[in-house]
Protein backbone atom coordinates (compact mmCIF):
# COMPACT_ATOMS: atom_id res chain seq x y z
CA UNK A 1 0.00 0.00 0.00
CA UNK A 2 3.19 2.25 1.13
CA UNK A 3 4.81 1.80 -2.51
CA UNK A 4 1.50 2.67 -4.38
CA UNK A 5 1.03 5.59 -2.61
CA UNK A 6 4.66 6.76 -2.89
CA UNK A 7 3.97 5.56 -6.93
CA UNK A 8 1.53 8.04 -7.08
CA UNK A 9 2.79 11.06 -5.30
CA UNK A 10 5.48 10.58 -7.87
CA UNK A 11 3.43 10.43 -10.72
CA UNK A 12 1.46 13.37 -9.72
CA UNK A 13 4.85 15.34 -8.61
CA UNK A 14 6.19 14.56 -12.21
CA UNK A 15 2.72 15.60 -13.90
CA UNK A 16 2.86 18.88 -11.59
CA UNK A 17 5.99 19.70 -12.47
CA UNK A 18 5.18 18.86 -16.37
CA UNK A 19 1.82 21.21 -16.26
CA UNK A 20 3.57 24.24 -14.19
CA UNK A 21 6.76 23.95 -16.66
CA UNK A 22 4.23 24.62 -19.39
CA UNK A 23 2.51 26.82 -17.73
CA UNK A 24 5.51 28.75 -17.49
CA UNK A 25 6.12 28.58 -21.17
CA UNK A 26 2.55 29.71 -22.06
CA UNK A 27 2.99 32.87 -19.61
CA UNK A 28 6.46 34.01 -21.01
CA UNK A 29 4.87 33.52 -24.79
CA UNK A 30 2.27 35.57 -23.90
CA UNK A 31 4.34 38.55 -22.22
CA UNK A 32 7.05 38.09 -25.33
CA UNK A 33 4.17 38.70 -27.50
CA UNK A 34 2.83 41.64 -25.63
CA UNK A 35 6.40 43.31 -25.61
CA UNK A 36 6.52 42.55 -29.27
CA UNK A 37 3.19 44.09 -30.37
CA UNK A 38 4.14 47.59 -27.52
CA UNK A 39 7.22 48.04 -29.55
CA UNK A 40 5.59 47.77 -32.76
CA UNK A 41 3.29 50.55 -31.50
CA UNK A 42 6.32 52.52 -29.73
CA UNK A 43 7.48 52.99 -33.61
CA UNK A 44 4.42 55.14 -34.61
CA UNK A 45 4.28 56.80 -31.02
CA UNK A 46 7.75 57.65 -31.11
CA UNK A 47 7.84 56.59 -27.35
CA UNK A 48 11.49 56.66 -26.23
CA UNK A 49 11.02 55.63 -22.92
CA UNK A 50 9.71 52.49 -24.00
CA UNK A 51 12.94 52.13 -26.25
CA UNK A 52 15.28 52.73 -23.41
CA UNK A 53 13.40 50.23 -21.54
CA UNK A 54 12.83 47.32 -23.80
CA UNK A 55 16.46 47.58 -25.13
CA UNK A 56 19.40 46.18 -23.20
CA UNK A 57 22.18 48.41 -22.84
CA UNK A 58 24.06 45.72 -25.46
CA UNK A 59 21.42 45.96 -28.03
CA UNK A 60 22.70 45.92 -31.67
CA UNK A 61 20.10 46.03 -34.18
CA UNK A 62 20.92 44.58 -37.52
CA UNK A 63 19.03 46.19 -40.63
CA UNK A 64 18.29 44.52 -43.97
CA UNK A 65 21.32 46.73 -45.92
CA UNK A 66 23.54 45.16 -43.17
CA UNK A 67 23.97 48.45 -40.88
CA UNK A 68 24.53 47.31 -37.05
CA UNK A 69 22.67 50.08 -35.00
CA UNK A 70 23.60 50.31 -31.07
CA UNK A 71 21.08 50.92 -28.66
CA UNK A 72 22.80 54.46 -28.11
CA UNK A 73 22.32 55.07 -32.14
CA UNK A 74 18.70 53.68 -31.71
CA UNK A 75 17.75 55.98 -29.53
CA UNK A 76 19.44 59.34 -31.15
CA UNK A 77 17.29 58.30 -34.18
CA UNK A 78 14.34 58.05 -32.10
CA UNK A 79 14.37 61.26 -30.94
CA UNK A 80 15.25 62.90 -34.10
CA UNK A 81 12.22 61.93 -35.59
CA UNK A 82 9.62 64.77 -36.55
CA UNK A 83 6.08 64.41 -35.67
CA UNK A 84 4.73 61.99 -38.65
CA UNK A 85 8.05 61.29 -40.15
CA UNK A 86 8.73 57.58 -38.92
CA UNK A 87 6.69 54.58 -38.89
CA UNK A 88 2.85 55.16 -38.95
CA UNK A 89 1.84 51.65 -38.33
CA UNK A 90 3.51 48.66 -38.04
CA UNK A 91 1.45 45.43 -37.74
CA UNK A 92 2.71 42.37 -36.72
CA UNK A 93 2.06 38.71 -37.44
CA UNK A 94 3.01 35.02 -37.41
CA UNK A 95 5.14 35.42 -34.30
CA UNK A 96 7.16 32.41 -32.81
CA UNK A 97 8.19 32.53 -29.68
CA UNK A 98 10.62 29.72 -28.59
CA UNK A 99 11.51 29.67 -24.82
CA UNK A 100 15.26 28.56 -23.54
CA UNK A 101 15.04 29.44 -19.52
CA UNK A 102 15.80 33.23 -19.42
CA UNK A 103 16.24 33.05 -23.00
CA UNK A 104 13.89 33.74 -25.77
CA UNK A 105 14.01 33.82 -29.73
CA UNK A 106 10.46 35.41 -31.32
CA UNK A 107 10.40 35.11 -35.08
CA UNK A 108 7.80 37.21 -37.08
CA UNK A 109 6.38 39.49 -40.18
CA UNK A 110 6.03 42.52 -39.79
CA UNK A 111 3.66 45.11 -42.49
CA UNK A 112 5.54 48.67 -42.02
CA UNK A 113 4.06 51.95 -42.76
CA UNK A 114 6.98 54.15 -43.30
CA UNK A 115 8.00 57.45 -44.52
CA UNK A 116 11.27 58.76 -44.57
CA UNK A 117 13.02 62.54 -45.60
CA UNK A 118 9.54 62.97 -47.55
CA UNK A 119 9.80 59.34 -49.02
CA UNK A 120 7.59 56.50 -48.82
CA UNK A 121 9.86 53.35 -47.34
CA UNK A 122 7.05 51.06 -46.55
CA UNK A 123 7.75 47.42 -47.01
CA UNK A 124 7.65 43.69 -45.55
CA UNK A 125 9.91 42.38 -42.95
CA UNK A 126 11.07 39.57 -41.57
CA UNK A 127 12.99 39.78 -38.03
CA UNK A 128 14.68 37.75 -35.54
CA UNK A 129 14.79 38.93 -32.06
CA UNK A 130 16.57 37.59 -28.75
CA UNK A 131 15.54 38.33 -25.42
CA UNK A 132 17.15 37.84 -21.89
CA UNK A 133 15.49 37.93 -18.47
CA UNK A 134 17.46 39.65 -15.82
CA UNK A 135 16.69 40.85 -12.73
CA UNK A 136 13.13 39.84 -13.47
CA UNK A 137 12.55 41.41 -16.53
CA UNK A 138 12.71 40.68 -20.04
CA UNK A 139 14.84 43.12 -22.24
CA UNK A 140 15.88 42.75 -26.42
CA UNK A 141 19.35 41.74 -26.77
CA UNK A 142 19.87 41.48 -30.28
CA UNK A 143 17.06 42.57 -33.36
CA UNK A 144 17.40 41.52 -37.07
CA UNK A 145 15.29 42.52 -39.98
CA UNK A 146 15.67 41.36 -43.91
CA UNK A 147 13.59 43.41 -46.24
CA UNK A 148 10.99 40.29 -47.91
CA UNK A 149 12.02 40.67 -51.51
CA UNK A 150 8.72 42.10 -53.96
CA UNK A 151 8.45 39.36 -56.55
CA UNK B 1 44.51 41.25 12.86
CA UNK B 2 41.64 38.35 12.55
CA UNK B 3 40.08 41.75 10.47
CA UNK B 4 42.55 41.95 8.26
CA UNK B 5 42.79 38.31 7.80
CA UNK B 6 38.85 37.92 6.79
CA UNK B 7 39.19 41.39 5.04
CA UNK B 8 41.98 40.14 2.74
CA UNK B 9 40.28 36.30 2.24
CA UNK B 10 37.06 38.00 1.19
CA UNK B 11 38.98 40.47 -1.71
CA UNK B 12 40.87 37.37 -2.55
CA UNK B 13 37.62 35.07 -3.23
CA UNK B 14 35.81 38.29 -5.16
CA UNK B 15 39.02 38.31 -7.28
CA UNK B 16 38.89 34.81 -7.33
CA UNK B 17 35.26 34.92 -8.91
CA UNK B 18 35.79 37.82 -11.24
CA UNK B 19 39.03 35.79 -12.64
CA UNK B 20 37.13 32.89 -13.04
CA UNK B 21 34.02 34.72 -14.13
CA UNK B 22 36.02 36.35 -16.85
CA UNK B 23 38.09 32.90 -17.84
CA UNK B 24 34.59 31.05 -18.35
CA UNK B 25 33.45 33.96 -20.85
CA UNK B 26 36.39 33.78 -22.46
CA UNK B 27 36.22 29.84 -23.11
CA UNK B 28 32.79 30.23 -24.50
CA UNK B 29 34.17 32.84 -26.80
CA UNK B 30 36.91 30.49 -28.11
CA UNK B 31 34.00 27.55 -27.85
CA UNK B 32 31.40 29.51 -29.97
CA UNK B 33 34.43 30.86 -32.23
CA UNK B 34 34.85 27.30 -33.15
CA UNK B 35 32.28 25.95 -33.54
CA UNK B 36 31.33 29.08 -35.95
CA UNK B 37 34.64 27.94 -38.10
CA UNK B 38 33.36 24.55 -38.30
CA UNK B 39 30.18 25.57 -39.75
CA UNK B 40 31.90 27.63 -42.11
CA UNK B 41 33.90 24.62 -43.18
CA UNK B 42 30.40 22.32 -43.31
CA UNK B 43 29.61 24.12 -45.92
CA UNK B 44 32.63 24.42 -48.13
CA UNK B 45 32.83 20.32 -47.35
CA UNK B 46 29.49 19.68 -47.15
CA UNK B 47 29.59 18.27 -43.92
CA UNK B 48 26.49 16.97 -42.86
CA UNK B 49 27.14 15.83 -39.75
CA UNK B 50 28.98 18.51 -38.22
CA UNK B 51 26.06 20.64 -39.21
CA UNK B 52 23.29 18.33 -38.19
CA UNK B 53 25.18 18.49 -34.66
CA UNK B 54 25.71 22.43 -34.31
CA UNK B 55 22.10 23.15 -35.47
CA UNK B 56 19.24 22.62 -32.38
CA UNK B 57 16.45 20.95 -33.80
CA UNK B 58 13.90 23.96 -33.97
CA UNK B 59 16.48 26.15 -35.42
CA UNK B 60 15.82 28.80 -38.07
CA UNK B 61 17.67 30.62 -40.45
CA UNK B 62 16.79 33.76 -42.14
CA UNK B 63 17.79 35.11 -45.18
CA UNK B 64 18.26 38.29 -47.03
CA UNK B 65 15.13 37.88 -48.82
CA UNK B 66 13.86 37.33 -45.62
CA UNK B 67 12.89 33.85 -46.58
CA UNK B 68 12.72 31.52 -43.11
CA UNK B 69 14.32 27.71 -43.45
CA UNK B 70 14.33 25.03 -40.78
CA UNK B 71 16.90 22.80 -39.60
CA UNK B 72 15.65 20.52 -42.49
CA UNK B 73 15.49 22.78 -45.10
CA UNK B 74 19.55 24.01 -44.33
CA UNK B 75 20.41 20.50 -44.47
CA UNK B 76 18.79 19.54 -47.69
CA UNK B 77 20.80 22.81 -49.28
CA UNK B 78 23.84 21.59 -47.40
CA UNK B 79 23.26 18.09 -48.92
CA UNK B 80 22.30 18.82 -52.54
CA UNK B 81 25.11 20.27 -53.23
CA UNK B 82 23.31 23.60 -54.50
CA UNK B 83 26.08 25.58 -52.18
CA UNK B 84 29.46 25.83 -53.66
CA UNK B 85 31.74 27.90 -51.44
CA UNK B 86 35.62 28.73 -52.18
CA UNK B 87 35.87 31.28 -50.04
CA UNK B 88 34.54 32.31 -46.06
CA UNK B 89 36.45 34.97 -44.04
CA UNK B 90 34.71 36.60 -40.73
CA UNK B 91 35.29 39.44 -39.27
CA UNK B 92 34.42 42.19 -36.78
CA UNK B 93 33.67 38.95 -35.17
CA UNK B 94 31.51 40.25 -31.33
CA UNK B 95 29.89 37.59 -28.71
CA UNK B 96 27.93 38.47 -25.72
CA UNK B 97 27.12 35.34 -22.87
CA UNK B 98 24.42 36.06 -21.27
CA UNK B 99 24.65 32.46 -18.58
CA UNK B 100 23.31 29.61 -21.16
CA UNK B 101 22.80 32.20 -23.86
CA UNK B 102 25.30 33.80 -26.46
CA UNK B 103 24.73 36.09 -29.22
CA UNK B 104 27.45 36.37 -32.18
CA UNK B 105 27.43 39.11 -34.74
CA UNK B 106 29.74 39.19 -37.48
CA UNK B 107 30.56 39.90 -41.08
CA UNK B 108 31.45 37.69 -43.33
CA UNK B 109 33.21 37.78 -47.06
CA UNK B 110 32.01 34.71 -48.97
CA UNK B 111 32.73 33.72 -52.54
CA UNK B 112 30.09 31.36 -53.63
CA UNK B 113 27.52 30.14 -55.96
CA UNK B 114 23.66 29.05 -55.19
CA UNK B 115 22.26 27.00 -57.79
CA UNK B 116 24.87 27.80 -60.50
CA UNK B 117 23.99 32.07 -59.34
CA UNK B 118 27.20 33.75 -57.99
CA UNK B 119 26.40 35.00 -54.41
CA UNK B 120 29.24 35.93 -53.13
CA UNK B 121 29.68 39.32 -51.24
CA UNK B 122 29.52 40.50 -47.59
CA UNK B 123 26.85 39.75 -45.38
CA UNK B 124 26.39 40.39 -41.50
CA UNK B 125 24.78 37.96 -39.51
CA UNK B 126 23.47 37.23 -36.07
CA UNK B 127 23.56 33.86 -34.39
CA UNK B 128 21.70 33.04 -31.08
CA UNK B 129 23.22 30.01 -29.42
CA UNK B 130 21.92 28.26 -26.28
CA UNK B 131 23.62 25.75 -23.78
CA UNK B 132 21.72 22.83 -23.19
CA UNK B 133 23.05 19.32 -21.51
CA UNK B 134 26.51 21.07 -21.08
CA UNK B 135 26.63 21.59 -25.26
CA UNK B 136 26.15 24.57 -27.18
CA UNK B 137 23.95 24.66 -30.15
CA UNK B 138 22.47 26.93 -32.61
CA UNK B 139 18.72 27.83 -32.06
CA UNK B 140 18.70 30.97 -35.09
CA UNK B 141 20.53 33.44 -37.58
CA UNK B 142 19.72 35.66 -39.60
CA UNK B 143 21.41 37.60 -42.25
CA UNK B 144 21.53 40.52 -44.26
CA UNK B 145 23.78 41.34 -47.80
CA UNK B 146 25.70 44.49 -46.75
CA UNK B 147 24.83 47.62 -49.87
CA UNK B 148 27.29 48.24 -51.90
CA UNK B 149 28.30 51.58 -52.23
Amino acid sequence: MNRIAIAVSVVGLVFGGVILAQTQTESVEQELIKLENEWADAWAKQDVAFFERIEADDYTYTSPSGEVWTKAKDLVFVKSLKPGEGVHSQIIAEMKVRVYGDTAVVTGHCAVKEMYKGQDVSGQERWTHTWIKRSGRWQCVAAHSSEIAQK
Amino acid sequence: MKRVAIAISVVGLVFGVAILAQTQTESVEQELKKLEKEIGQAWAKRDVASYDRILADDYTWTDFDGIVWTKAQDLETLKSGEVVNTSYVVDDWKVRVYGDAAVVTGRTTVKETWKGKDVSGQYRYTGTWVKRAGRWQLVASHTSKIAQK
